[in-house]
C-alpha cells in the first residue's frame, strides 16, 4: 500500500486571514488589494464582491467605481507567513510531517500515515483536521490521496466538498483527469493559451505529448503533464524541517542560578553539537525558562557575531540571568537557536593579529547589553529635521562602526558646543502679565543681559502646531544659555546651554 | 520711512512650479495693499507668469520688475541667482538665458554656468544670495551686481549673511536687502509646505528640511523689510535703486511678424493681393463676381491698413506646403469669415455665398490679430509642423505651452499623499468628483469614508480647495505655434518639449493673447486623413477624381440618409445625440447642417433653445423676434440664437455692451469653468435687456446659453467648416459606402464609434467585408472587387514592428511554414494571427493553426524545414458562433457575424424583438430588448439622464435610463454588455427610443465573451 499524502488547502488565504483580522469587513463587498494604491489590482474577492460583478484583476480605483461598498485592505507578506508559521505549528499536532507550499499560501501537505488507529481512519483524521481550522474561523478542503500533486488537485476540485478520501489510485487518477486548469493555479497566461485549443482539464492535457507541450508552451505546461501523468505519481512529500532547540527539565525545580547555569551548560553543548552538524553559526539563542507557578520566563541572546563558542554563550546567559529575579523556581529549560550561515571569517583559524580589535569591542559591548538589556547601548543618529529634538535620535548600536579618519583643522577660536537638555526645561517669565517680554533665569549676575535672536522654528501644523522663538542668551556671569518662547502657548523653556 | 520705499526683489508665484504658494495676481494684489509701489516677479528658472502678473499690475498700478531666479551650477550645486531685466535687451539676454539653461537642464530646469550668465549681463541686474556668484559676476555686471542677504529669522541666516558680505566686502560689491517670497500671506505657508512635499515626492512627516523652516517667506511690507535690515537702511534703500534702474515692461516688447520671402519688385501685401486675386478667378472662374470682389477688397484694405499681411502669407504658405505634399488641410473657425482665407485656398466656405461677415473674424475696433486655426490631416500634422520649424528655424519658431493645472481629483490625490492619507482611500474621494469638477466639499469626503472629524480631512479640504487651478506641469498646445521676425526667445524663453522634436515657450494661448502676439494653429484632425484616403480609394478603384471642393453639392438622397439619423462615421453628427436630433430637424440645405453641427451642443441645449428652433422650423411657431433690433442677427436662425456670435451680437444691440465688453464676455467664456467669471455678466445682461423690454425668462435662457458656450460654443464660421467636412463624409457613406468605410477603418482611432460598430454598418449597408487572411490582406482594409478586406492591423498584438516584417514579405506565402520563414514574426505575432483565423487559407482551422504556429516559432530562420511531429494531434473545430468569439477576441470586429446574432433564435424564441422590429414598434408599446452596449452617456445638460446605445445584428437601439432605474440596477448599467431592458417604446419625430423600466442581465445561455469595446461616459 502506498503512503498517504493529504493536501490541506485554505482558500484564499489572504483574504480569510483580512476578513479574521478585519471582522467589520465581513459584511457587504471585500477585497484583498496587492498594495496601497488605487491602481492596485484586487487579487482576492469575497462571495458579495463577486456578485456585485467584481473580478481579480481588476483595479481597485475602477472597482471602487462600480462599488463604492466596497471595502480592501492590504495583507502583507510578513502576515501570511506569520499565518503559515502558525498553520505548520498547529497541524503539527495532527501529524508530525507537516510541510507548507512554498509557493502557494494556504496550501500544506501533511502526512497521515500510520495515525488512522489513532483516529479511527484517514477520513476522520482529515474530518478532525478541517473541523480544527474550522474552529479557528479557516476554511478548509483537507484531501488525502496518493501523491502530494494529486492531492493538491483533488482539494482544489473538491472545494466546497471540506473532505476528500479516495479509495485506491484508480479512483485518484479518474477523479485528477476531471479537476479543471483553473482551479489548480496554473498560471492565468498558461491557462488561457491551453483553453484556446480547447485544453481546460487535467486529462485533456496529458493527452498531449509533453515534449510537444514544452516545445510550445514551455516548461510549466510539460510539468504539469508530467506531474498528471502515471509515472510520476506519486511524489513523496519533502522532509519536514526541526527547529534546532533543546529542551531539559529541572527536577526538582530549582531557582539557584549557578546550579541552572550548570545544567544550561550541557543543554548548550548538545543544542551546538546540532548547529554544527548543520554547518551553521549560532545567531541569537532564545532562552525558555518555564517556572513552577506556570509562568514562562523568556530571553533572547545575541551574541557580538554569529559564533559556535559555548564559553561565550554561556557567559553571555549568566550576565542576562545576573540581572534577573525569576520568582519562581524553573522546572523546564528551553533553548534555541537562531542561526545563519557562517562566514569565513568567523571561522578562520588564525585570524590575524590587529591593532585595533574590533570584535573584542563587539564583545565588550554584547557584554554591556547582555547586562543592562539592549537599549542600553545606543548611538545617535543625525536627522533631517528643523526642530532641534528631532534633528536626531537615540539608536541600538547593533555594531560597533568602522572609525573614520577626518582631518581635523585647526580651529581658530575653540569650538563653543551646544548641550542639548533632554526635555526643554520650563522657564518662568519675567513679567507674567506679559509673557512675551522675556524669560526669568536668576537673580544677580545669573540676570540675562542680552538676547540673541529670534530664530524662528514653526511647523507640524498637521499634527500639532509648533512655533518657537530661539535665543541665545547671555547672563551677567557670563553664561550662554539657548533658550525658546513657546508662542501658541505663550512660555519660555530652557532647552540647552552652551560651553 | 514711507512703506513703498523698500521693493522686494526675489519673489516666486505658483509658476515656480511647485514651490509658490501663490497666484502673480495674488502677489500683485497683495502688493498693492502693501502700498508698495513696485515689486519684482522672478519665478525659477522661467517667465511662465510674467504675462498674468503684468496685466494685473497694469489694473492694480503696481509696477512690475520682470526677472527670474535662475541656477548656476557652482561646482556640481545649484545656487540660485536672482536677474532682473533693465531694458529690452536684458529681457532678451535673460530670455535667451533661460533657453539655453532650459535646454541641458532636466525638463523645467535650467542649467547655467557662471560663465554664461557674465556673457549676459548686458542690461541686467544680478543679485546673488550666495557668496561664490560674486567674485565670477563681479566685472562683467559691475555696478549692476548686489549681495542679496536673506533674512528668515532662521538660524543659518547668521553666518550665511557673514560670509555673504564678507565677501561683498572683500569686491566691494554693494548690498540690497532681500526675502525669498514664496506666498502673498503667511496663511499660505502649509500650501507651501504641500507643494515642496509633492515637488520632492515625499509626505509632509517624512519631508524634514525638504519644508522650509517657518513662515516667513510672506510678501513683506516696506515697514517689514525694513525692520528686518534695521541694522542696515542703506541695503533697503538699496532695493529702491535697483528697481529704478529697471525699467523695462513687457508693453515695451517690439513684437514682429515674421517676413515671407516674396518675388522681387513685389511688396508683401502687393503679392498678398495678387495671390488673393489668382485664387478668385480658381474659386469663381475668370468673372469674379462684383460682390466678391467688393469684399475682397474690403478685406484687403483692413489688412494692409493694420500691416498683417505677412500673417495671411504665412498661411497660404503653410496650405501651399500642405497641398504640394499631398496633405489635406482646411481653415476653421472665424478665418471662415474671411474671403481673402477663402480665395488663398486656407479656409473651404465661401463667405460671401454665406453671408458670413468679415468684421468677427478681424476688425478695427479690436485691434487683435487674427488666430486662423488649421486642420490636417492628423497622421501627418507633425510633416507640416517639422515643415514650420525648419522654415522659420528654431529660434523664430516654437509651439505654445499649454499650463497644466490643478483640478479637483489631481488636487486630492497630490495633497492627499502630502499629508500622508492611504492611496485607497484618496482614489474614493477622487472618484466621487468629475474630471473637472471644481467645487469639493466635506461630503464628498465622508461620503468617499474619510473621517470628517479628522484633522487630516480638515487639512485635505483646505488645502485641496487652495491648490485648485495652481499650475503643476507645462506642456504643450496641441498645434499653437508662436513665430517671430525677432527669435522668439527674445521675447519669452523656449524650451524644448517631452515630445521629440519639439520645442515650447514659456507662455500659454491666453498669455499669447494678452501680448497681442501672432498665433498659428495647425490641428491635427482624423477626419481629414479618413476623406484623404477615402478619395484615393475612388481614384484607384472607381477612377472618381474627387477633392472637399468637387463633392456634389446639395445631394438629395446624401440628405435623406442624414435625416433619417443614418450618420455611423459621418463627421460632427454621428453622435448619439445628433443621430436623434436628424430626424427632427431633417436637413435639406448646407445651411441646415451648419445648424445641425451647432445645436446639439451645451450652449443651445443649456439656453433652452433648441426646441423652439425645432419648433418653428416645422411651423409648430411663428416666428418672432426678441426685439426688432435682433431682426437682423437673428434672422437666419428663425429668431432663435444658435451660434456663439449671435449671443455676443445680441449683447451689443441689446444690452448695450461696448465692443470691449463683448470681447471681455467672449474671454470669460473660455475661461469660466476655471475661474467663474461668467457671473458678473449675469447682472448686466438681465437688467439691460429688461430696460429694453426683452422679458427677463429670455435673457435669463442667454445667459445659460452663453454659460453652456463656456463649455463648448460653435460660431457660425466654424460651424460652416465642420459642416462641410461632414457633408462630404455623408456623401461618401451614401454612394461610396465600401470605400467609405475602408478609409474609416484605415484611419483609426477616430470618431465615434469602434471599428466593429462601423464594419457592420458597413454590413447593413450592403458592403461585403472579408476577413483577415495573410494571403489577401494588406496591413490597411484594401477593397477588393467592391468588397471591403479586413487589414492586417486589426489583429491584437500587431505592431509597427510586425508591419515593417509583413511590408517587407509581401504574400503570397506557400504555406504557414513559409510564412513564418518569409516575415520572422515573433511567436506573439503568429499566435495572434492564427487565433483571428489569419492563416484558414492554408487550410488550417484556428486550432491547428495555433499548434502548428507555436510548434514552428523559434524555427524560423532553420536552415532545413521542420521535421514533421511525433504524432498528429486533433481539436475540436470551431463552429460559427465561436469563431464569431474568436473574432471578437483577436480582433475587436467580425467579418463573420456579429456576436448577438448567435443568441437570436432563442431570443425570438422568448419574444425578444432585434432592433430594426424595436424601431418599428407603435408609440407606448411595452417590450424587451437585449443588445450589445457600445455607448454609455451622461451628458451634463440631461439632469441625470444615461443615454444607451444598444446594438444588435439589425441596427441600434437608443436606449433612456432614468435616474432612478439606473441608480437601481447601477452595476448591471454599468458592467453588462449584453445588456437586457424592459421598457417602453418613445416614438416622436422619427425618432424612437425605449425607455427603461428595468435592466437586467440575459442569461443567454452561454458565455458572452465578444464584447465590442463600449464608448462610456463621455
Amino acid at each position: 500500500m502506498k503512503r498517504r499524502v493529504a493536501c490541506i488547502d485554505l482558500p484564499e488565504l489572504p483574504l480569510q486571514l483580512l476578513l479574521r483580522d478585519r471582522p467589520a469587513m465581513r459584511r457587504g463587498p471585500a477585497a484583498v488589494v496587492a498594495d496601497d494604491r488605487p491602481e492596485a489590482p484586487l487579487v482576492h474577492l469575497n462571495a458579495d464582491a463577486r456578485r456585485a460583478r467584481l473580478r481579480t484583476g481588476m483595479r481597485y480605483g475602477a472597482a471602487r467605481d462600480l462599488v463604492p461598498t466596497l471595502r480592501a485592505g492590504v495583507v502583507p507578506e510578513e502576515r501570511l507567513q506569520e499565518a503559515m508559521a502558525e498553520l505548520v505549528s498547529a497541524l503539527q499536532t495532527f501529524s508530525p510531517r507537516v510541510e507548507p507550499d512554498a509557493e502557494r499560501p494556504g496550501v500544506l501537505w501533511a502526512d497521515p500515515s500510520g495515525l488512522e488507529r489513532i483516529y479511527g481512519g484517514v477520513r476522520t483524521w482529515a474530518r478532525s483536521v478541517r473541523a480544527y481550522l474550522r474552529a479557528r474561523d479557516l476554511r478548509s478542503t483537507v484531501a488525502v490521496g496518493f501523491g502530494r500533486f494529486s492531492s493538491f488537485c483533488l482539494a482544489r476540485g473538491a472545494a466546497g466538498a471540506g473532505v476528500l478520501v479516495v479509495r485506491d489510485e484508480a479512483e485518484e487518477r479518474a477523479l485528477l483527469e476531471a479537476v479543471r486548469l483553473d482551479a489548480i493555479g496554473v498560471s492565468p497566461g498558461l491557462r488561457d493559451e491551453l483553453g484556446l485549443l480547447g485544453v481546460h482539464r487535467v486529462g485533456d492535457l496529458v493527452g498531449l505529448p509533453s515534449s510537444a507541450l514544452r516545445a510550445r508552451f514551455g516548461a510549466e505546461a510539460s510539468r504539469l503533464s508530467e506531474l498528471a501523468s502515471d509515472e510520476q505519481l506519486p511524489v513523496q512529500p519533502s522532509p519536514f524541517g526541526e527547529p534546532t532547540k533543546v529542551a531539559l527539565e529541572i527536577d526538582p525545580p530549582d531557582a539557584d542560578h549557578a546550579r541552572l547555569l550548570f545544567g544550561i551548560k550541557g543543554a548548550l553543548h548538545e543544542l551546538l553539537r546540532q548547529v554544527s552538524a548543520e554547518a551553521r553559526s549560532v545567531l541569537a539563542l532564545r532562552l525558555e525558562l518555564a517556572l513552577e507557578s506556570g509562568q514562562v520566563h523568556t530571553e533572547r541572546i545575541e551574541p557580538a557575531a554569529p559564533t559556535r563558542d559555548a564559553m561565550l554563550l554561556l557567559d553571555l546567559v549568566r550576565l542576562r540571568l545576573g540581572d534577573v529575579a525569576l520568582g519562581a523556581p524553573v522546572s523546564a529549560v528551553s533553548l534555541e537557536a537562531e542561526t545563519t550561515a557562517p562566514s569565513g571569517e568567523q571561522l578562520a583559524l588564525f585570524p590575524s593579529e590587529q591593532r585595533r580589535d574590533r570584535p573584542a569591542a563587539g564583545r565588550a559591548l554584547a557584554r554591556v547589553r547582555a547586562a543592562f538589556g539592549p537599549r542600553s547601548v545606543t548611538r545617535a543618529r543625525l536627522r533631517d529635521a528643523h526642530l532641534p529634538e528631532a534633528g536626531f535620535a537615540w539608536e541600538p548600536l547593533a555594531e560597533l562602526p568602522r572609525p573614520r579618519r577626518a582631518p581635523v583643522p585647526a580651529p581658530e577660536a575653540p569650538p563653543l558646543v551646544r548641550r542639548v537638555l533632554p526635555r526643554p526645561r520650563p522657564l518662568p517669565a519675567r513679567d507674567a502679565a506679559r509673557p512675551d517680554a522675556g524669560p526669568f533665569v536668576g537673580d544677580g549676575d545669573r540676570a540675562l543681559v542680552r538676547l540673541y535672536g529670534p530664530y524662528r522654528v514653526s511647523g507640524g501644523w498637521w499634527v500639532r502646531t509648533v512655533e518657537r522663538d530661539y535665543y541665545y542668551a547671555e547672563t551677567g556671569r557670563g553664561d550662554l544659555l539657548w533658550l525658546f518662547y513657546d508662542r501658541p502657548r505663550h512660555k519660555w523653556f530652557l532647552h540647552g546651554v552652551v560651553d | 520711512m514711507a512703506s513703498h520705499d523698500a521693493v522686494p526683489l526675489w519673489v516666486k508665484s505658483n509658476y515656480s512650479f511647485l514651490e509658490g504658494a501663490s497666484h502673480p495676481e495674488e502677489l500683485v494684489d497683495r502688493a498693492a495693499e502693501l502700498g508698495l509701489g513696485a515689486m519684482a516677479l522672478t519665478d525659477r528658472d522661467g517667465v511662465y507668469g510674467v504675462v498674468r502678473a503684468h496685466v494685473r499690475a497694469r489694473e492694480r498700478r503696481v509696477r512690475l520688475l520682470l526677472g527670474a531666479e535662475l541656477g548656476v551650477s557652482l561646482g556640481g550645486e545649484r545656487r540660485p541667482l536672482v536677474l532682473l531685466a533693465r531694458a529690452r535687451g536684458g529681457w532678451a539676454s535673460l530670455c535667451r538665458l533661460i533657453s539655453a539653461g532650459q535646454r541641458r537642464g532636466d525638463k523645467g530646469e535650467a542649467c547655467v554656468s557662471a560663465e554664461e550668465v557674465a556673457g549676459a549681463a548686458s542690461e541686467l541686474v544680478a543679485l546673488s544670495p550666495h557668496p561664490e556668484l560674486l567674485a565670477p559676476l563681479r566685472d562683467a555686471y559691475g555696478p549692476d551686481l548686489f549681495a542679496l542677504p536673506v533674512r528668515h529669522l532662521e538660524a543659518g541666516d547668521v553666518v550665511r549673511e557673514a560670509s555673504l558680505r564678507a565677501e561683498a566686502r572683500r569686491l566691494d560689491v554693494p548690498v540690497v536687502a532681500g526675502l525669498e517670497v514664496l506666498y502673498h500671506e503667511r496663511s499660505r505657508r502649509p500650501l507651501a509646505d504641500v507643494l515642496a512635499c509633492i515637488r520632492h515626492g515625499c509626505t509632509l512627516a517624512e519631508a524634514g528640511t525638504r519644508i522650509r523652516a517657518n513662515d516667513q517667506h510672506a510678501l513683506p511690507s516696506g515697514a517689514l523689510l525694513s525692520e528686518r535690515f534695521r541694522d542696515d537702511p542703506d541695503a533697503v534703500r538699496r532695493t529702491v535703486e535697483v528697481a529704478e534702474r529697471c525699467r523695462f515692461s513687457l508693453d515695451d516688447l517690439d513684437y514682429r511678424y515674421p517676413a515671407e520671402s516674396i518675388p522681387d519688385g513685389h511688396t508683401e501685401q502687393g503679392w498678398l493681393e495678387r495671390l488673393t486675386m489668382e485664387g478668385a478667378r480658381t474659386r469663381y472662374g475668370d468673372d469674379v463676381p462684383d460682390d466678391v470682389r467688393a469684399q475682397l477688397e474690403r478685406e484687403l484694405a483692413l489688412i494692409r491698413e493694420l500691416g498683417y499681411g505677412g500673417y495671411f502669407l504665412t498661411m497660404h504658405e503653410i496650405v501651399r506646403y500642405c497641398r504640394e505634399h499631398d496633405i489635406l488641410c482646411q481653415g476653421r473657425g472665424s478665418a471662415a469669415n474671411s474671403a481673402v482665407c477663402y480665395c488663398l485656398g486656407i479656409t473651404a466656405i465661401d463667405p460671401v455665398r454665406m453671408e458670413l461677415l468679415f468684421e468677427r473674424f478681424l476688425s478695427r475696433e479690436r485691434a487683435e490679430p487674427p488666430d486662423i486655426d488649421l486642420d490636417i490631416e492628423h497622421e501627418r500634422r507633425e510633416e507640416v509642423i517639422q515643415h514650420v520649424y525648419a522654415k522659420y528655424g528654431r529660434r523664430h519658431a516654437a509651439m505654445v505651452a499649454n499650463v497644466i493645472r490643478y483640478r479637483a481629483r489631481s488636487a486630492v490625490r497630490d495633497v492627499g499623499k502630502a499629508l500622508g492619507i492611504p492611496q485607497t482611500d484618496l482614489d474614493g474621494v477622487a472618484r466621487l468628483l468629475g474630471h473637472w469638477a471644481s467645487r469639493i466639499d466635506l461630503e464628498a469626503m465622508a461620503s468617499a469614508g474619510l473621517d470628517p472629524e479628522a484633522p487630516a480631512t480638515g487639512h485635505l479640504l483646505r488645502l485641496t480647495v487652495e491648490i485648485l487651478d495652481f499650475p503643476r506641469h507645462l506642456s504643450i498646445h496641441p498645434g499653437g505655434f508662436l513665430l517671430g521676425r525677432e527669435p522668439v526667445d527674445t521675447i519669452v524663453p523656449i524650451e524644448p518639449a517631452t515630445m521629440e522634436g519639439r520645442t515650447v515657450i514659456q507662455w500659454d494661448k491666453q498669455d499669447v493673447e494678452d501680448m497681442g502676439l501672432f498665433k498659428v494653429d495647425l490641428l491635427g484632425l482624423g477626419c481629414l486623413t479618413a476623406v484623404h484616403r477615402c478619395f484615393d480609394l475612388l481614384r484607384e478603384h472607381e477612377g472618381l477624381d474627387l477633392e472637399v471642393a468637387t463633392v456634389p453639392p446639395e445631394d438629395a438622397a446624401t440628405y435623406e440618409m442624414v435625416s433619417r439619423g443614418d450618420t455611423v462615421g459621418v463627421f460632427q453628427i454621428e453622435s448619439r445625440a445628433q443621430m436623434a436630433m436628424l430626424p427632427r430637424l431633417r436637413p435639406r440645405t448646407f445651411y441646415d447642417l451648419v445648424i445641425e453641427v451647432a445645436i446639439v451642443r451645451p450652449g443651445p441645449i443649456q439656453g433652452d433653445m433648441v426646441h423652439p428652433y425645432l419648433r418653428r422650423r416645422q411651423g409648430k411657431e411663428a416666428v418672432s423676434y426678441p426685439h426688432p433690433a435682433l431682426a437682423r442677427v437673428l434672422d437666419k436662425t428663425l429668431g432663435v440664437p444658435i451660434f456663439q456670435e449671435q449671443v455676443m451680437k445680441l449683447a451689443v444691440l441689446v444690452a448695450d455692451y461696448t465692443p470691449g465688453e463683448a470681447d471681455q464676455l467672449r474671454r470669460d467664456m473660455g475661461a469660466w469653468r476655471a475661474r467663474g467669471d461668467l457671473e458678473r455678466h449675469r447682472d448686466k445682461l438681465v437688467s439691460r435687456m429688461g430696460a429694453r423690454g426683452i422679458p427677463a425668462e429670455f435673457a435669463e435662457r442667454v445667459v445659460s446659453q452663453i454659460q453652456g458656450f463656456g463649455e463648448y460654443g460653435f460660431p457660425e464660421s466654424h460651424a460652416a467648416s465642420f459642416a462641410l467636412l461632414a457633408y462630404v463624409t455623408a456623401w461618401l457613406k451614401r454612394h461610396h459606402p465600401a470605400a467609405f468605410a475602408c478609409a474609416m477603418l484605415d484611419s483609426q482611432p477616430l470618431g465615434f464609434y469602434a471599428p466593429s460598430t462601423l464594419v457592420e454598418d458597413a454590413k447593413r449597408h450592403g458592403v461585403r467585408v472579408l476577413p483577415i487572411d495573410v494571403q489577401r490582406s494588406r496591413w490597411d482594409c484594401t477593397l477588393e472587387d467592391g468588397a471591403l478586406r479586413m487589414g492586417l492591423r486589426y489583429v491584437k498584438g500587431l505592431g509597427e514592428r510586425e508591419r515593417e516584417r509583413l511590408l517587407a514579405s509581401p504574400p503570397p506565402y506557400g504555406g504557414l511554414e513559409a510564412f513564418v520563414r518569409a516575415t520572422r514574426l515573433s511567436r506573439r505575432a503568429l499566435v495572434s494571427l492564427a487565433e483571428a483565423g489569419a492563416f484558414e487559407s492554408f487550410g488550417l482551422d484556428r486550432r491547428r493553426a495555433l499548434w502548428t504556429v507555436r510548434g514552428l516559432a523559434g524555427h524560423a530562420a532553420d536552415p532545413l524545414p521542420s521535421a514533421p511531429g511525433p504524432r498528429p494531434v486533433a481539436f475540436a473545430g470551431l463552429g460559427h458562433d465561436e469563431s464569431v468569439v474568436w473574432d471578437y477576441r483577436s480582433s475587436q470586429h467580425s467579418a463573420r457575424g456579429h456576436p448577438m446574432s448567435r443568441f437570436r433564435e432563442a431570443l425570438r424564441a422568448r419574444g425578444v424583438p432585434d432592433a430594426a422590429t424595436v424601431d418599428r414598434l407603435p408609440d407606448g408599446r411595452r417590450t424587451d430588448y437585449v443588445g450589445m452596449v457600445i455607448c454609455r452617456q451622461r451628458p451634463g445638460t440631461a439632469t441625470g439622464v444615461t443615454f444607451f446605445t444598444l446594438e444588435d445584428e439589425t441596427g441600434f437601439v437608443n436606449l433612456v435610463v432614468w435616474r432612478d432605474v439606473f441608480e437601481r440596477h447601477a452595476l448591471l448599467a454599468k458592467t453588462a454588455s449584453p445588456l437586457g431592458v424592459s421598457g417602453t417604446i418613445q416614438r416622436a419625430d422619427g425618432v424612437t427610443h425605449l425607455i427603461a423600466a428595468s435592466l437586467w442581465a440575459p442569461d443567454l445561455g452561454g458565455p458572452a465573451e465578444a464584447q465590442p469595446p463600449s464608448r462610456d461616459f463621455h
